[in-house]
């Protein structure tokens, strides 16, 4: 996709990602200002309910790159355009990325706040499997050696891997729960006020984050693409 | 040459390999009693437990010892580029994934209803006929969709490296919603419980169904090289 | 080439293959019509059987396309498959099963019934010289008898059009002798030798292969061949 490889050179001969990235990363830092120092504490769980506002756009962030890596998939194997196999792989990589921060803060909520670093519960289980299956998934693109066949057999592992996460979900759900659910209720866990904005802010500033880190990431992969290619030219000339 | 006839073509063959060889049949029965006896011995379930215990004992067991036929059904067709002859025949690719989901389904199937009686034995339990009809029905279940989502999956891995450990990291977690389901359905048998319209009835038969049809949809992107 | 009207059975238009970041295949073409018999001869690595392998649809290529027998090879009917026989380095057989079983095995994959395929195996036994191995499993083989066991395999359903790679590679001085009979029938034939002295006799065209492209092409029968082939391979 010649195009989308125009605007990527723009973004970066224009300065654009320095100032994204820049911005990302104030945005985080930001965003932990706010959580710590202008947010009222929980008064039931005390300060490490603050942990939330970070384990929660790391969940999301890690479910909407898998769902990436779902599309990217299907439109690898339809057109074959090495585009969508790159874009597939920084998902991977950025989905892995949130899923292990999801992985790593829930703990050390769950210490204080269920008496128990690890419960299997419906949710952690189902991140733990789902964690596992995306370094399978890593590790099988490693593995490969970047060949075609690895390629495809990536992107059907692409496909397969998230059609098991709602039966992942729903097995692991009549299995046993315990999980607090945020949002769904109306009160939810009752967020008041400046709590609920301290999760939006944290939300768009995290995301945003990771946004540029896919960017990042599939600009690297879509120029040592390039390249790969570039010498096969040359060696042809 | 339709579909069917091919895919009875292949599994004949393999059944016909499968009783020269015997390397499929033989060791993995020895292989699941040798497993049994490990966690036997390192449990020690009182008999009360043993009832719990079995069926996801049972199944785990096969699923480990499956891994092994899922690689000789491939391996076979690798050893001499007999996948070649079948790419380029006038069969359907589809062909060849039915003829290998069902002839690994046959053996591991094989291997499960002879070491039942051994796993009864050896963890004491007492089963009614209908409970043994129940846990093979289930046990057939779970092994339909460990062998279509495992051929797609060891086709898949073949020409990685490392991909003896690749596929069991790849395939077990995939495996787990099926294990949960046809054990609590086992669990439930063993129990008077015979339903098959609860959740854990339609999650496994869905199961089933989307990688059973995910692999006939998508096995010649993995087979074209 | 000979230039022929009738379509051609197969065809390449500006083929390439990448493997491993190595470029085995640049723009070949590459045009077989009806009854030619044509050999790719090359140095070791030039792409041969890669080229082959792209032929008949085992692998894609990176850029160009490929049409058998006037299909574009990834929307082929499989069923015209059925007129393409094949045979690469390994002979595609079960080896704890006979000779008979495996070829049953290949017959039915091709759809065809009882009676005509024993009959067929039997003819073809025969010239092959394999009766008496007929019920021994493969695994006891020697590598020349494998190689007549692939040749029949190959006939067994009578296609119209052969991809033959190494056709001659362990065979005696009596089975290059029948092998000979491949190209004699009215079929079609692509194959490739290390044996040029040999193989020439047999093909109508030569084409020279060197680095992943056809570098040079010539008739069987031209007497300077030896030259054309010196100077495109040095």
């Amino acid at each position: 996709m010649p195009m989308l490889d125009k605007m990527l050179e723009r973004y970066y001969a224009s300065r654009l990602n320095t100032l994204a990235v820049t911005a990302a990363c104030l945005g985080v830092l930001g965003g932990f200002i706010r959580i710590f120092w202008f947010t009222p504490i929980d008064s039931y769980q005390g300060v490490v309910q603050k942990i939330f506002y970070i384990h929660l756009p790391c969940a999301i962030g890690a479910f909407t790159a898998f769902f990436g890596v779902f599309v990217a998939s299907i439109a690898f194997l339809a057109v074959r355009k090495d585009v969508f196999d790159d874009l597939a792989s920084s998902l991977a990589e950025v989905g892995v990325a949130c899923c292990s921060l999801v992985l790593i803060t829930g703990p050390i909520w769950a210490k204080p706040a269920w008496g128990a670093y690890w419960t299997w519960d419906n949710r952690l289980t189902t991140t733990l499997i789902l964690w596992v299956l995306y370094v399978g998934y890593l590790l099988l693109r490693h593995l490969s050696l970047e060949s075609e066949q690895g390629k495809r057999a990536a992107a059907v592992l692409g496909i397969i891997a998230f059609l098991d996460v709602p039966i992942v979900r729903m097995s692991v759900k009549w299995w046993r729960s315990i999980h607090p659910s945020v949002l769904s209720g109306r009160k939810g866990a009752g967020l008041d006020q400046p709590m609920a904005e301290t999760l939006w802010i944290s939300l768009v500033t995290f995301l945003f984050f990771f946004a540029v880190l896919l960017v990042e990431r599939f600009a690297l992969a879509r120029a040592k693409t390039l390249l790969k290619k570039v010498r096969m030219q040359m060696e042809v000339c | 040459m339709s579909t069917l006839t091919a895919t009875w073509a292949l599994v004949q063959r393999d059944f016909m390999i499968e009783a020269r060889s015997k390397e499929i049949f033989i060791p993995l029965g020895l292989f699941c009693l040798v497993l049994l006896l490990l966690f036997v011995f390192s449990l020690s379930p009182l008999p009360d437990q043993s009832r719990q215990l079995f069926p996801a004992l049972y199944l785990t067991l096969l699923a480990l010892s499956g891994i092994l036929a899922l690689e000789k059904a491939i391996e076979r067709e690798r050893r001499d580029d007999g996948l070649y002859g079948i790419v380029v025949s006038p069969v359907g690719l589809s062909s060849l994934y039915l003829g290998k989901t069902f002839s690994t389904l046959a053996f591991l199937f094989m291997v499960g209803i002879v070491s039942l009686p051994v796993f009864i034995a050896f963890l004491g339990l007492s089963l009614t006929w209908l409970q043994l009809l129940w846990v093979v029905w289930v046990e057939m279940l779970f092994l339909f969709g460990f062998s279509a989502l495992g051929t797609l999956m060891t086709l898949l891995s073949w020409n990685v490296r490392a991909r003896h450990v690749l596929l069991a990291v790849l395939l077990y977690p995939l495996m787990i919603p099926p294990l949960l389901a046809s054990s609590s359905l086992m669990r439930q048998g063993l129990n008077g419980r015979f339903e098959m319209g609860s959740g854990w009835g339609s999650l496994l038969v869905g199961f089933d169904l989307l990688y059973f049809g995910m692999g006939l949809l998508l096995i010649e992107h993995v087979l074209e090289e | 080439m000979a230039q022929d009207t009738s379509p051609p059975l197969l065809e390449a238009v500006g083929v390439s293959k990448v493997l491993s970041e190595r470029w085995v295949l640049r723009s070949v073409h590459l045009r077989l019509g009806q009854n030619e018999r044509v050999l790719l001869y090359g140095p070791n690595g030039a792409g041969k059987t890669t080229l082959l392998k792209l032929l008949c649809g085992i692998q894609r290529p990176n850029s160009g396309h490929v049409r058998l027998f006037g299909h574009p090879i990834d929307q082929a009917p499989r069923a015209s498959l059925r007129h393409l026989g094949l045979l690469l380095s390994r002979g595609f057989f079960a080896e704890e099963l006979t000779l008979e079983e495996n070829l049953h095995f290949f017959g039915k994959l091709y759809g065809m019934d009882k009676q005509s395929l024993d009959e067929r195996i039997e003819g073809l036994f025969s010239w092959a010289g394999l009766e008496h191995a007929r019920r021994s499993p493969v695994f006891t083989l020697s590598t020349g008898q494998r190689q007549r066991l692939a040749l029949v395999r190959v006939r067994l359903h009578e296609p119209r059009l052969l991809i033959l790679d190494e056709p001659f590679n362990g065979l005696d001085e009596e089975a290059l002798g029948f092998a000979r009979d491949l190209f004699v029938q009215p079929t079609t034939v692509l194959f490739t030798s290390h044996d040029l002295a040999f193989a020439k006799e047999l093909a109508t065209t030569v084409l020279l292969i060197k680095g992943g492209r056809i570098v040079a092409e010539s008739e069987a029968d031209n007497p300077a061949l030896m030259n054309v082939v010196m100077e495109a391979l040095a």
